[in-house]
């Protein structure tokens, strides 16, 4: 990255409270495009608070976000989707009374122009279809399209969930702990596939999995009590001596 | 819905419905007649309430609002000598699509007990004009001099043999246009919202638009019902779109079971049903229905369609509620 091209997404002075906690304490990102950024830190640092503010599922106190450039801070979350971001949910958020291919089938009909289509059957839209089709296969979950989302296994579900992120085909992913509760080989899968991704999408990672995030991340970003206290490479963060203290020693 | 469907009920019962429908004039008695006519726009209004409430996730306390707006338009504009079914039917139905958009409008941003609330007190303001304007005949309510004219030769809907199939028609015109709905992209994206709202604003759903856009779509086809209700009885009074009128409608969606489209029109026939069994012995009919309502409720998932579908489920050599054969996409 030229230090004067846009970065893919930027904040500025991001600063979010609850009630007297700081939450986000003014962090200053700037992710290059096709990056993969990682954001670690103990839990309550306020990561996943960094992700809704950015998707639009919370308000910032104060600070700016800008995507390519331009400022959504603010925006309803409908809106920064159809910029091209798309985000994942920590807390596994499926529609779980549907089949799996309808919550990735539901995920890429957003993309029909218009909404007040009433007419053909849902299942008529070929390239829907085939987008849908196309999200379970690149998180290898195709085999179980016909299966009852809430019925899947935990890992499974995770898969789903990033596969309804997929389907979306965002520029720009937000995943909030995709390997959570997974078991190891499942998260040596998800890393593969991440990795994969990597090379046509920017990506920011939150993840407590270390081995994924050094893995993955061009840079990494730690965050404690709301405050950014370091970013740099895997070797610059790992070595850091703040960051030692504060997180990583407690392994 | 997105759930198992009865796998012959869809092969027989329906394509046994239609000639059955067709014969009604025939086999029964004026009486019966009359009370079939009923029975088809009440499941009309019914099945148009559960857009909101089965497929959507919008429990609506007002619907008979729009009900009612097309039951008085059709009325005043037969009372202004305006007869042609041609224009009355398109202008109560417009009508009450307008009156949706405004409640809509209002009220699709609050959820649960808000819109509830919202769209009660909403429909009771219509209620009000209803029963102070001075062309609605207020308490009295209007009677209707006739009904609408077709204007095609041979057809008079004075005759109500063919007044019942002018009902048929549209009530079934709109069964298959609500069928087609909820079955297309819009109507996966209501389902959606109504399984999982955040969600779908986070993959680019604009949520408030698609609930605006069915609460008006759900007004217009009750304002239809209303046309057809009115031409019906030749009479219409404010107690046609009280707030009991809409709770009565959302008691036969609940009954016959939200989520579905022949739910809603079995309620409307059981709901009519017993109110006339049971108020041929006390005419304290709504206690006995009450408590059947709550049975219903308690035990009865899903309502009498979940009833029939769970018998179904037993019955067939598929195992209910095997792992991964629930959520077929095109149930
Ligand atoms: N909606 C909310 N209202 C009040 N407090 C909140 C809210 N959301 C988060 N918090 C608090 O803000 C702090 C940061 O939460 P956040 O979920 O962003 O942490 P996190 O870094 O994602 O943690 P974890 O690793 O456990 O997921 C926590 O103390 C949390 O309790
Ligand atoms: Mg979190």
């Amino acid at each position: 990255m030229t230090p004067e091209s846009v970065p893919a997404l930027e904040t500025r002075g991001l600063t979010k409270r609850f009630g007297g906690l700081t939450v986000n304490a003014g962090l200053d990102l700037r992710i290059a495009p096709g990056e993969a950024r990682a954001v670690i830190g103990p839990n309550g640092a306020g990561k996943t608070t960094l992700i809704n503010q950015i998707a639009g599922h919370l308000r910032p106190d104060q600070g700016e976000i800008l995507f390519q450039g331009g400022p959504i801070a603010g925006w309803p979350p409908y809106r920064i989707a159809r910029l091209g971001i798309g985000r994942s949910f920590q807390q596994t958020n499926l529609f779980f009374e549907f089949s799996v291919f309808e919550n990735v089938r539901l995920a890429a009909q957003s993309h029909l122009p218009r909404m007040l289509r009433v007419w053909r059957g849902a299942g008529a839209y070929g390239p829907v279809n085939e987008r849908a089709e196309q999200a379970l296969e690149t998180v290898g979950l195709a085999h179980r399209r016909g299966a009852r989302a809430g019925g899947l296994s935990h890992g499974e579900q995770r898969q789903l969930e990033l596969a309804m992120v997929l389907a979306l085909r965002p520029k720009l992913l937000l995943l909030d702990e995709p390997m959570a509760g997974l078991s190891l080989e499942e998260s040596h899968r998800i890393t593969e596939l991440l990795l994969e991704l990597k090379r046509d999408h920017t990506i920011l990672l939150i993840e407590h999995d270390m081995d994924a995030v050094f893995a993955i991340a061009d840079r990494i970003t730690v965050l404690v009590h709301g405050q950014e206290i370091a970013t740099g490479d895997a070797e610059a963060v790992r070595t850091d001596p703040a960051v030692i203290e504060a997180y990583l020693g407690e392994d | 819905m997105l759930t198992i469907a009865a796998p012959w009920a869809r092969r027989l019962a329906y394509p046994a419905l239609l000639p059955a429908l067709a014969a009604m004039p025939w086999i029964a008695s004026d009486f019966y007649l009359g009370f079939a006519t009923l029975i088809l726009i009440f499941s009309l209004f019914a099945m148009s309430l559960d857009l909101l409430v089965g497929y959507t996730g919008l429990v609506s306390l007002g619907h008979a609002a729009f009900f009612g707006i097309g039951a008085y338009a059709t009325a005043i504009l037969v009372e202004l000598e305006v007869v042609q079914a041609v224009l009355v039917l398109p202008a109560s139905v417009l009508l009450a699509a307008l009156a949706a958009a405004a409640i809509g409008a209002l009220s699709v941003r609050t959820a649960g007990v808000s819109f509830i609330m919202i769209t009660l007190a909403l429909a009771q303001l219509v209620y009000y004009v209803a029963l102070n304007s001075p062309w609605t005949g207020s308490t009295d309510g209007m009677l209707m001099s006739q009904r609408p004219v077709v204007g095609l030769p041979g057809i008079d809907l004075e005759d109500s043999r063919q007044f019942y199939f002018y009902c048929l028609l549209w009530v079934g015109l709109s069964t298959v246009l609500m069928a087609r709905l909820v079955r297309s992209p819009f109507g996966r994206a209501l389902q959606g919202i109504r399984a999982n709202e955040e969600r779908m604003g986070a993959m680019g759903f604009r949520t408030v638009t698609y609930k605006l856009a069915v609460f008006v779509i759900a007004g217009a086809f009750a304002g239809l019902a209303g046309h057809l209700f009115v031409s019906l009885q030749f009479f219409i009074d404010p107690t046609s779109l009280q707030w009991s009128a809409s709770g009565q409608v959302l008691m036969m969606v609940v009954l016959g079971g939200v989520g579905t489209l022949a739910g809603p029109a079995i309620g409307a026939l059981v709901f009519h049903g017993l109110e006339d069994l049971i108020s041929s012995y006390t005419q304290h009919w709504m206690l006995p229905m009450g408590l059947i309502l709550v049975l219903v409720v308690l035990f009865g998932r899903g309502g009498l369609m979940g009833l029939w579908r769970r018998w179904q489920a037993r019955r067939s050599a598929r195992p209910p509620g095997r792992p991964d054969g629930g959520g077929r996409d095109d149930a």
